[in-house]
């Protein structure tokens, strides 16, 4: 059973999504128990997986591989596709950080009253998609799973959602969509690019394939292709390759979101429902972050190299525009949808830097931002959960009224802001530093990133003091009941709480992982 | 037991002081519990400092990545002892006086946890070995400062200024953080040990590093131009001032600034001089005006925080290190006997409405008169020999060039105020004015923890001559050479009893009459040149707008840059997103025209077509037999004259 593990993690939630669907309308609150046990049980594989992770070893682990799809182009050769998932010490931390952010999600759509079998069918094939995602070797699997993680958000946000919700849905996903095409495109160019060059030469044609451990393979490449280095293709004057790895920029940058893809964020995390918010913010967007590692550095690392300024200048401008639209906002909500903007600016901040530090503070920007973001939406959803209002000026004071709430978003605040000792820092820290040992990047460009926290530290703790310290005072427009927090709520965030402080100290817990997964990267992609 | 093992025991210990803390409720288990811990942590600091016979390094990994790591560092050498020792020292008299001052507080428990989680983060930063690791204390310092300045929650101006404090000394600290990367690009490392050891050539980019590396220390020690957090971080209990923004952590800086004091250039130097210069001299100003009496022992500390940087610029390590000493204890003293002060007169902070303690409370005056007379500088207080060291050192650092000569003066300046302020202070607040009579009260508590603080005031703790620093037992552990020019430190002192006999009277005569409000020099002194409202009025309200504004009711309109760009945001690049929605539908729209007019245009041209020509040729079925046959006979005329013809 252990050799089959991430594929019960792909099907498990699929098979739940089913068991969901054929439940009786009396007992639809067995949906939430369904949903909540495998949560559970994904969340133990994924722990199962990290612990039994060789941290030594080089190349893919847990690896299944099953012949899928085949093509017979007739004297063009075959096409090859297969199913294919594997771990390795980059996509390890985002499986673990997709079971923590699932399962709290699930605890917190406890609350989901009106088409709760549909809901939770949708959220289970969500969980099943974004599990694929990172587990798959496969780009035509890959893709497959990345587009089928839109279709279940576009009807979690368009349903359950807040007011403008089908606004909000309709723009995530045809952005989304947009984005996938390019990568569309790419995945058709480099697939019919490349030959499986031990099976081509055993059966003696052409045998297209999708494999990553054979695109990644420069002596793959069939010469006179679009992808071959020495050919000069070209695209409205552009080489080929150039063209190609900024059609995947632009769509992982959509997904990320990198400024000026984001705007589909802010209207988005409004919108949805707090648990898919979570969901959102805590995992969806690292999709975007390792597809844009794994495949777009990955596949293309000269073109990623030269351009490594372009890739930092987004990322800084991300922090930095972020960070100033946090500060205009008035809704907690959308303050925190910009400050995920702005932190996932790091991620591309380090990947620039092209050096084990700011790749390794890159991956641990998103497994740290996971962690956090997941925590402040939370803290937004219980202040919205007593009174139906997320304006930061109809609140004063809470302090008084809810001492452990107050306690719990100062952590979340001061690990978002990236106070040392808790995840944030760590995350932060390393990208920058390095940013600044980044050959390829002028000094003043991780300087103005640095600026970025200062910003942080601006938004959010003038947030927290308006709203949580003074006199206590609610606008009397609004239902007055601010109790302190549910037993439910407790656990999640104390849990989450846990996690950020112990991933602050002992940051080698991710590190470990990494960093060999990181260097055979940085040397397979070397010039 | 090997020294890392006392390191890691007594952080261990004011952790666990933390987090028990944190919930505990009956007073005296609190600060039973607190002071125990402290106590313990002093008499292994003691234990240590005794056994200590060289510095000693550790290296504990912490991240490590294929080819660089990054390790947990300790480092122990004299510097380090002279604060781990300090530190725990005033903690303890602080903790004493805290119990009373705060008894009737509901949340003693969190206090004490705070406290304890400060003194947890001053002595790892003291202890740590590398910058990454200071910068990580540096940082959580900061953030009991924020704890404890906002204390008091409820009082919307210690909110605001806790705000305050943490996002300038965040200013610094984004200073300090790209001078670290900029040591670890030029050096890849960050361990001390290994820094210290690198012989270095001055160039623009290690003064440029210099200089940030300094900022942190701007904002953390309260210097030109971050000095505005300090004032108004008076808010906080003032135990809590005392022990933090006075002895300590505004120290922090200072220690920093010896600790890497080998990277500094003499660019880097002459800088760092001058803005302490500068401070000290703005900041005693200042003092001389203020009302509240905690305000003028901010202004003060800001001051005397200057003169150290300008010792630490000029080179003159030791005096400087000298002066954090010596006036931790008489500083601390100070902030405690104001607390004292304001508890007498029922927590009234305005010196105005003081008057009379000379005869109501006379130990407390005798304390505080030998605390100010140390911060003064008179001879036979400790204070006189830091202050000489450090104006005498700086003085010959400057010889030679009278440009530079300015800074020195500057420092003058300000020790001669230092005279003129607490003079004025010791006037309005204990000699007796024609006002109510006061009745005796006993000594207590406050006193007592004010004593040991007051006694570490005098000289002979730190030497056996009152007058020369040089011979102190200070000097024996981080030697201050013998500097001429100490005919200085007399001149300097002739010009501070003229300064204190000129304040005598300036100050009797602003209690028996006001003085103008209107007068330039009191305005200017009294809002401290105006720096913070310049902040406050044309740099944060632009930036932010409605930020610091704290009305209750809705808002509705954020003005200001940040708004800006998020109206750039939604208007300009949501907006061209936007645009493709009414885009694509005229796309439709036209596509749409194009389908139903052209493309099912020429569809339906081609059917009417037929359907004309099929309505024509149908007319040829007349019906009418006579047609028929004339047709029949005229197509057999044509086809005769045909076949005629060819």
């Amino acid at each position: 059973m252990t050799a089959h593990l991430l594929s019960i993690l792909i099907f498990l939630p699929l098979a739940g999504a089913a068991a969901v669907l054929l439940l009786p309308e009396t007992a639809k609150k067995n949906a939430y128990r369904l949903t909540l046990v495998i949560s559970v049980i994904a969340l133990l594989i994924c722990l199962y997986l990290y612990s039994g992770f060789d941290k030594e070893a080089i190349g893919y682990q847990f690896l299944e591989q099953k012949d899928w799809i085949n093509l017979e182009l007739g004297s063009l050769g075959a096409i090859h596709i297969q199913y294919l998932l594997g771990l390795d010490g980059i996509s390890l931390p985002m499986v673990l950080l997709a079971g923590i952010v699932f399962l709290v999600a699930t605890i917190s759509s406890h609350s989901i009253a009106k088409r709760t079998k549909a809901y939770f069918s949708f959220y289970l094939l969500l969980m099943s998609s974004v599990f694929g995602c990172f587990v798959s070797l496969d780009f035509f699997l890959f893709f497959l799973f990345f587009e089928f993680m839109l279709l279940p958000m576009y009807f979690l946000i368009g349903i359950w959602g807040g007011e403008r919700r089908e606004y909000a849905a309709m723009k995530f996903i045809i952005y989304t969509l947009v984005g996938s095409v390019f990568i569309l495109i790419v995945m058709l160019a480099m697939g019919l690019s490349v030959t499986d060059n031990p099976l081509s030469t055993e059966l003696g044609k052409n045998i297209f394939s999708f494999d990553f451990r054979i695109l990644s393979d420069a002596s793959n490449y069939i010469s006179g292709s679009v992808l071959d280095a020495k050919a000069s293709n070209s695209l409205f004057g552009w080489p080929a390759k150039t063209v190609l790895f900024v059609l995947l920029l632009i769509g992982f940058g959509i997904k990320l979101p990198t400024v000026p893809f984001h705007t589909w964020l802010p209207d988005a995390h409004v919108e949805a429902p707090t648990a898919i918010s979570v969901v959102l913010a805590g995992i969806l967007l690292k999709v975007g972050g390792y597809a844009f590692l794994r495949i777009g550095i990955g596949f293309f690392p000269t073109e990623a190299f030269d351009m490594a300024y372009v890739i930092a200048g987004l990322g800084v401008l991300s922090i930095v525009f972020g960070a100033f639209n946090a500060l205009a906002q008035d809704d907690l909500k959308k303050l925190i949808a910009y400050s995920s903007v702005s932190h996932m600016g790091f991620v591309f901040l380090g990947f620039a830097a092209f050096n084990e530090q700011g790749i390794n503070g890159g991956i641990y920007q998103m497994f740290s931002h996971g962690i956090l973001s997941a925590m402040l939406f939370l803290i937004v959803g219980v202040v919205y959960d007593r009174t139906g209002n997320r304006l930061i000026q109809n609140y004063r004071g809470l302090a008084s009224k809810m001492p452990l709430f107050t306690g719990v978003v100062v952590i979340a605040f001061f690990g978002s802001l990236g106070l040392p000792g808790l995840s944030g820092f760590i995350g932060e820290f390393f990208s920058l530093l390095g940013a600044f040992n980044a050959p390829t990047l002028p000094l003043w460009l991780p300087s103005l990133a640095v600026l970025g926290i200062i910003l942080s530290a601006i938004y959010l703790l003038w947030a927290l003091q308006r709203m949580f310290f003074g006199e206590f005072w609610v606008n009397r427009s609004l239902q007055n009941e601010m109790t302190d927090l549910s037993q439910r709520e407790k656990i999640m965030l104390f849990g989450l709480a846990v996690l950020a402080i112990l991933f602050g100290v002992w940051p080698n817990l991710i590190f470990e992982v990494s960093h060999g997964a990181v260097d055979t990267f940085l040397s397979s992609t070397a010039k | 037991m090997p020294a890392d093992q006392i390191l890691f025991i007594t952080l261990g210990l004011y952790l666990l002081g933390f987090s028990g803390l944190l919930f505990l409720r009956r007073n005296i288990l609190v600060s039973g519990l607190s002071m125990a811990l402290n106590l313990i942590g002093l008499g292994l600091a003691f234990y240590l400092i005794q056994t200590f016979d060289g510095p000693i390094a550790f290296e504990y990994p912490w991240v490590s990545f294929q080819k660089s790591n990054f390790s947990a560092s300790i480092l122990v050498n004299r510097l380090t002892l002279l604060l781990w020792g300090l530190v725990q020292f005033i903690a303890l008299l602080v903790q004493l006086f805290s119990t009373k001052y705060m008894e009737k507080d509901d949340r003693y428990g969190q206090y004490f946890a705070y406290l304890n989680l400060f003194v947890f983060s001053m002595l790892g930063l003291v202890a740590s070995g590398n910058l990454l690791f200071i910068f990580v204390f540096w940082e959580l310092v900061g953030f009991s400062s924020y704890l404890l300045i906002g204390f008091w929650y409820k009082k919307q101006s210690a909110t605001n200024a806790s705000l305050k404090a943490f996002i300038i000394n965040r200013i610094g600290d984004a200073g300090f953080l790209i001078g670290i990367a900029l040591v670890y690009v030029q050096f890849q490392t960050l361990e001390l040990t290994a820094l210290s050891a690198i012989i270095y050539e001055p160039n623009g980019l290690l003064t440029l590093t210099g200089i940030l590396l300094f900022a942190g220390c701007i904002g953390k020690s309260a210097q030109f131009p971050l000095q505005v957090w300090l004032p108004d971080a008076m808010e906080g209990p003032t135990p809590v001032s005392a022990l933090i923004h006075a002895a300590t952590m505004v120290a922090a800086g200072i220690f920093l600034l010896a600790r890497v004091n080998f990277v500094f250039t003499s660019d880097a130097g002459l800088f760092i001089a001058a803005i302490g210069a500068i401070t000290a001299v703005l900041a005693a100003y200042s003092a001389i005006f203020q009302q509240d009496i905690k305000k003028v022992l901010a202004y003060s500390t800001v001051s005397q925080l200057g003169l150290m940087v300008m010792a630490m610029g000029a080179g003159a390590t030791h005096a400087a290190l000298f002066h954090l000493f010596t006036h931790a204890f008489f500083k601390a003293g100070l902030f405690l006997i104001a607390g004292a002060i304001i508890h007498h007169f029922h927590h009234e902070q305005n010196m105005e409405k003081m008057g009379g303690l000379l005869r109501t409370k006379p130990l407390l005056t005798t304390l505080f008169i030998i605390c100010a007379a140390s911060l003064t500088g008179l001879p036979f207080f400790s204070g006189f020999l830091s202050k000489d060291a450090i104006l005498i050192s700086t003085w010959n650092w400057a010889k030679g060039s009278p440009a530079l000569m300015i800074i020195p003066i500057l420092g003058i300046l300000a020790s001669v105020m230092t005279g003129f302020y607490m003079m004025r202070a010791f006037v309005l607040v204990f000699m007796p004015r024609a006002l109510e009579k006061q009745e005796k009260s006993p000594n207590s508590i406050f006193e007592w923890s004010i004593v040991p603080l007051a006694l570490c005031s005098f000289w002979f703790v730190f030497g056996d001559s009152p007058l020369s620093f040089e011979t102190s037992r200070f000097s024996s552990y981080f030697p201050i050479s013998h500097q001429e020019s100490h005919w200085l430190g007399y001149a300097v002192l002739c010009l501070s009893l003229i300064a204190i006999v000129a304040s005598f009277f300036f100050s009797k005569r602003e209690i028996s009459n006001k003085f103008s409000e209107q007068s330039v020099w009191r305005k200017f002194g009294l809002n401290h040149f105006f720096i913070d409202s310049f902040y406050l009025n044309r740099i944060a309200k632009p930036m932010a707008g409605q930020l610091v504004s704290t009305d209750n009711e809705v808002l509705l309109h954020i003005k200001g840059f940040s708004k800006m760009v998020h109206r750039f945001d939604n208007e300009v690049i949501d907006g061209a997103i936007g645009l493709l929605s009414p885009l694509a539908k005229k796309t439709a729209a036209f596509t749409r025209y194009l389908d139903e007019s052209w493309v099912d245009g020429t569809v339906n041209f081609i059917s009417n077509g037929v359907r004309r020509i099929g309505g024509r040729l149908k007319l040829i079925q007349g019906g009418k037999i006579q047609s028929y046959l004339i047709a029949l006979v005229l197509f057999l005329l044509a086809i005769m004259i045909l076949l005629t013809l060819l």
